[in-house]
């Protein structure tokens, strides 16, 4: 039994309430419902103590809008979108060729590569609208496996243009051979990696 | 379309592909890491519904794409056995760096600046393919565009539906089974 209250349970009316108080006792929340003016959530037009005006329905709606499932969906409509309108496809490495001057027919790289720019705009708006920004210094001990990655990395998407990350985004739904070839090699390329540093752990 | 147009509408897909990937937290070299450390199968999930989307998407474009003047699906480079070589050395990169390209766009657009310098070493990586080995590649590069359907000559929506179908079944048996609150 709940000494303070007096309750072995929450009061069904206030349940909702005493919950999101962070574990404040009944009398507290009491309190402070008390002043909060008549009509306000929490506190019906008759001055009792209510279950406060029900964010259920707006929450739910939000955490769909804010499923992973459904957010990656919304990637993958954008990507067909984009080729329905504007006849280009998301490329991944490719886009940094124009970083040695290579700018491609028709300036495609040059076009992917401002396409990714958007996308580092995109991916920092969603962090700062979701309070997930933080200016991170690269720590020391990680310098040397970024640095040597990014080179492996630089010479996997040189090799075969469009068929690494753009193999799982377009060139596996495209059913495009070369992506399945690519991500056949991906995997083994992580498995050399994650078998070396897994087995020294 | 004038260039600038198209690089206007660029970013601005390249934004709305930013927000929804930073918001869904996707990246394939941390799905590479889910399957070899056997934890979750969150980014499985994700290229699932990708793969669903996009491919029924793309297969269903295909019959407008002539009305609309699109080019075809699939024009990537063709295939050979540089695609697997080219995979190995990625998936190796990935690996080592944590992020996929898309994941590594990402963490840079959250302030994670380790990825800036993963950014910078693609230069050298990419200038020693294009300026030294691409010559020697050349020779072995085939150059024909081939399809799944192509290659195992079935129409192509049987091909889209037949895999379409096993994601969504493979989907369905991995998904997340998270008791109900309520």
């Amino acid at each position: 039994m709940n000494e303070t209250t007096g309750h072995n349970a929450p009061t069904p009316g206030t349940r909702g309430v005493t919950e999101r108080a962070g574990g404040a006792t009944r009398p507290d929340v009491e309190e402070r419902l008390r002043q909060i003016p008549t009509g306000q959530p929490g506190r019906g037009e008759t001055g009792r103590l209510t279950e406060p005006a029900s964010p259920e329905p707006r929450r739910t709606t939000r955490r769909k809008l804010s499923n992973p499932l459904f957010l990656v969906g919304c990637f993958a409509v954008l990507n067909v979108i984009m080729y329905l309108t504007i006849q280009k496809f998301w490329i991944g490495g490719s886009s940094f060729l124009p970083l040695i001057g290579i700018l491609g027919d028709n300036h495609g790289f040059l076009f992917a590569f401002l396409v990714n720019v958007g996308v580092v705009a995109g991916a920092l708006v969603g962090a700062l609208s979701s309070g997930e920004f933080r200016l991170r210094l690269p720590r020391k001990r990680d310098l040397a496996k970024a640095i040597v990655g990014g080179f492996l990395i630089g010479m996997g998407i040189t090799v075969a243009p469009g068929t690494c990350t753009t193999a799982f985004v377009t060139g596996i739904p495209m059913l495009s051979v070369s992506s399945f070839l690519s991500v056949a090699g991906i995997f083994i390329g992580a498995h050399l990696i994650y078998g070396h540093t897994l087995g020294r752990q | 379309m004038s260039f600038p147009l198209l690089a206007t509408l660029g970013v601005l897909f390249g934004i709305g592909f930013g927000y929804f990937v930073q918001r869904a937290g996707l990246c394939f070299a941390h799905g590479l890491g889910e399957i070899y450390l056997g934890r979750g199968k969150r980014i499985t999930r994700m290229f699932l519904v990708v793969f669903t989307i996009t491919s029924v998407g793309f297969l269903l474009s295909g019959y407008v794409s002539d009305a609309l003047g699109l080019k075809a699906v699939g024009q990537l480079r063709g295939f050979g056995f540089y695609n697997v070589l080219s995979g190995i050395l990625f998936g190796a990169g990935i690996a080592l760096c944590g992020g996929c390209i898309l994941g590594t766009l990402r963490q840079l657009g959250e302030g994670n600046l380790m990825y800036l310098v993963v950014l910078v070493a693609l230069i050298p990586g990419m200038a020693l393919v294009v300026y030294g080995l691409d010559p020697l590649l050349e020779k072995g590069y085939h150059v024909e565009k081939l399809l799944l359907p192509g290659l195992l000559g079935v129409a192509a929506p049987y091909v889209t539906a037949t895999l379409a179908a096993g994601a969504v079944i493979w989907f369905l048996a991995i998904r997340k089974r998270t008791p109900r609150t309520r």
